[in-house]
């Protein structure tokens, strides 16, 4: 049996009564089992869960009680969600053992709206990295090429949904974990606003920087998870409570008349491949065709982003993962004699290379003496960042630029961190200011994908998916 | 060079981690570098400008002060290394070689 390829027509299959959630559930477990020795995109599948759910569902929906758009559609996780009752590692040593005794909210969302969670997608350990190579399992494959990186650090989400095992996965983005591996293997990726998806439950990285979204093949797919997991929550203080639009792309696309569009200059600079420029700029050309206007502009801040995002996210990694100590619910090392000793060693054994780096860069810029130098800089930097953002949403819809810098890259080809480090140099600067971003496919560059990413107003993740729908229809991507 | 091996030494006893002489030898040179690559952050004029701590500008959300159950001591022994007597047991406080004040 051929099943549906997107979420929604799985959706309209599934509530038409066409096919069940348990045939689709099962289809898409064989396709995991077939695919995923050669991906590796799943640290682990429940998959007596997922069925139990998923009959669960099918219940409701021979009743006639359909809880959401898309009731009984299967979705991957990032292994950094928490769970209840499910192992959530974070890709890292020191929670290999870790079963979550609660579940996040944005999951807790998903399963109310009768979503079937599959498994817990492989991630770069703690969300640091760009790659996915940081996961201290094993590394997952990019489906569009298995020689290739799916990015980072959402990777084995943006692989299971570019692999076709499942239409919509989850991710995190701290500087550009969803957006970048959605350029990467070829998929939708989106960023919210800041606070508009709860962070409870969310294994936090850098605070005022996580967020939740979606991975999928179709703008239309991802607005709906969007508009699923979306809204405030008493349990994450950043939380915004500002209501929630619909935030579903039911009506017929829009066009795009009117739309004013600023694309960055500092953004299609000698460090963006040349391939991926080429690819970019087409693709705003078609927007030209639709209807928008473009107009290249000045982002002088974005030349600081890099610097001053890797001051602020490794600050705030260092007090977060301070929890991460070998006392109550981790790795912990068992020949120590002492306390600080078992503190120590249990961090040393078990955290990567990366994190390990990120927790001693982030400590040597909050500490006294380097405080104001480091940190307090990259503080004003950022809000540099946010107002040079409001300047140009004064008169234009939407930030437009290329997701990464180059196509997917082969593995162990960055082969000191700054390398790695420079494929956030696009993505930075909407975490910095807070505002909803996300990547859709815009063609491939020898073989591979190129990510067109728009950045938005915040709050206004309407206009971006509107935007980014059009441009698929445009482009034949979904009919 | 911002960071000697002085600082670095220091660094990770604040951070509690462990670092052999090679993964200092490794870690400096690569942390220096990223260093000189996050100064250039001071290339911007920023003497006017005031530190950005959060995006989101709310005012802080109050909930109800109502009593509800949390994590149960069954949901926090699952996960615990070494859990005895409703407590998270560790090794002694002091090292051995510690003496008595």
């Amino acid at each position: 049996m051929t099943y549906p390829k997107t979420a929604l027509e799985q959706a309209a299959a599934l509530h038409s009564k066409a096919i069940t959630s348990y045939e689709l559930t099962q289809h898409v477990l064989a396709t995991i089992k077939e695919t995923d020795p050669q991906i590796n995109a799943y640290i682990s599948v429940d998959e007596e869960q997922a069925l139990a759910q998923a009959r669960k569902v099918d219940a409701r929906i021979e009743k006639g009680d359909i809880r959401s758009p898309l009731a009984g559609v299967p979705i991957g996780l990032k292994d950094n969600l928490c769970l209840k009752g499910s192992k959530t590692t974070c890709a890292s040593r020191m929670l290999a053992s870790f079963t979550a005794p609660y579940t996040a909210t944005a999951v807790q969302r998903v399963l109310d709206a009768d979503l079937i969670p599959i498994g817990k997608c492989n991630m770069d350990e703690f969300a640091m990295g760009s790659s996915t190579e940081n996961s201290a399992f094993f590394t997952t494959k990019n489906p569009r090429q298995l020689g290739c990186v799916p990015g980072g650090s959402s990777g084995g989400s943006a692989a299971t949904v570019a692999a076709g095992q499942v239409a919509i996965s989850l991710g995190s983005d701290t500087g550009g974990s969803i957006r970048q591996p959605a350029a990467f293997c070829g998929v939708v990726g989106v960023k919210p606003t800041y606070g508009r998806v709860s962070r409870y439950g969310l294994v936090a990285f850098a605070s005022s920087l996580d967020q939740i979204g979606p991975f999928a093949t179709t703008v239309r797919d991802a607005a709906a998870v969007l508009d699923i997991i979306s809204g405030h929550d008493p349990h994450d203080a950043t939380s915004l409570q500002t209501p929630v639009p619909d935030l579903r792309l039911t009506q017929d696309t829009q066009p795009l008349n009117g739309l004013k569009v600023a694309m960055p200059v500092e953004l299609l600079s000698d460090a963006i491949q040349p391939g991926v420029k080429t690819r970019v700029l087409e693709a705003i050309a078609v927007l030209e065709a639709e209807g928008a206007q473009v107009d290249r502009v000045s982002m002088a801040s974005f030349n600081a982003a890099l610097a001053s995002y890797y001051i602020i996210a490794p600050a705030e990694a260092s007090a977060n993962l301070a929890r991460f100590d070998g006392v109550r619910y981790t790795y912990r090392n068992e020949a120590a004699t002492h306390l600080k000793e078992m503190i120590t060693q249990s961090r040393t054994d078990a955290f990567g290379e990366e994190v390990q780096r990120r927790i001693l860069m982030g400590t040597f810029v909050l500490s006294s003496g380097y405080y104001d130098a480091y940190y307090t800089q990259a503080l004003k930097a950022r809000r540099l960042m946010a107002q040079e953002f409001d300047h140009v949403f004064e008169s234009y819809d939407v930030v437009v630029s290329p997701t990464a810098p180059s196509t997917a890259f082969a593995f162990n080809s960055a082969t000191d961190p700054l390398t790695m480090y420079a494929n956030d140099c696009a993505t930075i600067p909407a975490n910095m200011a807070g505002l909803p971003a996300l990547s859709v496919p815009c063609g491939e560059w020898e073989g591979l994908p190129v990510g067109l990413q728009l950045v938005g107003r915040a709050l206004d993740e309407a206009t971006l998916l509107q935007v980014a729908d059009a441009y698929q229809r445009a482009t034949a991507q979904v009919q | 060079m911002a960071l000697d091996e002085k600082d670095l030494e220091k660094v990770a006893r604040l951070a509690h981690l462990n670092l052999t002489p090679s993964k200092k030898a490794t870690l400096l040179t690569q942390l220096n570098g990223i260093l000189d690559q996050v100064a250039t952050i001071n290339y911007l004029d920023l003497d006017a400008v005031s530190p950005m701590t959060s995006v989101v500008e709310q005012g802080q959300f109050l909930r109800e002060d109502c009593p509800t159950v949390s994590l149960t001591t069954a949901d926090l022994e699952q996960n615990a290394p070494v859990f005895e007597d409703g407590a998270f047991r560790v090794p002694k406080i002091t090292a051995s070689t510690d003496t008595a004040p």
